[in-house]
């Protein structure tokens, strides 16, 4: 049943992903903290790091939160699942799908959805930020981190290296001077 | 949560931000798109409504509101928009 569940919330999800697999993030983050209860916060957040760090789209996230739910079955179910539609609907018609595209009222949708989903990434970066932002030093990585993925060509995965360094230093320093 | 995961999401958060700022450069270009990102930023963040909804709704209200911006450069141009 749990299995049933998450393929079929995934599909949605990869249906709303407009704006890429980041754009997903939120929708991913709802279901599988707040509404399954798969996988802790702080899991979470683990699990969205980790798919940065691996090449590949951020939605094998998705594999990750399927894994935890119901094992490996669970994630070959879950990766399927938020994969599907988007191959479908690249490989079945993508011819019919363009002029589709081109229809004024389609086009009308995704013109007021990317907006709503750049406001849904703020609550994600929020939400993110209220469990691990505890300290100033943490907000300093969240400074840096956004000023280095902006303004210069350092891969992400560099930038996540860094951050994992950065706060075994502060934890190190918290220890000693408490 | 050990520090380096701390530290690693933190660095996710940032990474996360630019993200956002380069799709809203992108998809945020009139006033209306404007509150539309700001409306669905309350919706999620104060209402804790379903992000699902939120992209549907917002998408509904768009039909009526850019329908019609969206067929004037075809209708001026031949469809090279």
């Amino acid at each position: 049943v749990i299995l049933l569940e998450l393929a079929r919330r995934f599909v949605v999800v990869s249906l709303l992903a407009f704006g890429g697999g980041q754009a997903a993030l939120p929708l991913v983050e709802r279901i599988a903290v707040a509404e399954m209860g798969i996988v802790p916060p702080e899991d979470f957040a683990a699990a969205v790091a980790f798919s940065y760090v691996t090449p590949g789209p951020v939605l094998i996230l998705a594999t990750f939160v399927g894994y935890s739910a119901a094992g490996v079955i669970g994630a070959a179910v879950a990766t399927a699942a938020i994969f599907f539609m988007p191959w479908l609907l690249a490989a079945a018609a993508a011819r019919v799908l363009q002029q589709l595209l081109q229809h004024p009222w389609l086009q009308a949708f995704g013109r007021a959805a990317g907006p709503a989903v750049v406001g849904l990434l703020g609550v994600t970066a929020l939400s993110l930020s209220a469990r691990s932002v505890t300290a100033w030093p943490y907000a300093v990585i969240v400074a840096l981190s956004l000023l280095l993925a902006l303004r210069t060509r350092v891969s992400p995965i560099m930038i996540l290296l860094g951050g994992g360094i950065a706060g075994i230093l502060i934890g190190a320093a918290e220890g000693t001077s408490p | 949560m050990t520090a380096a995961i701390q530290g690693l999401v933190t660095a996710v958060i940032g990474i996360l931000l630019a993200t956002t700022y380069r799709l809203g450069r992108s998809n945020i270009d009139e006033p209306a798109t404007l509150v539309i990102a700001s409306a669905a930023f309350v919706a999620g963040a104060v209402f804790h409504l379903h992000a699902a909804l939120i992209v549907l709704v917002a998408g509904f209200a768009g039909i009526p509101l850019f329908s019609r911006t969206a067929r004037e450069p075809q209708a001026r141009s031949g469809g090279a928009a």
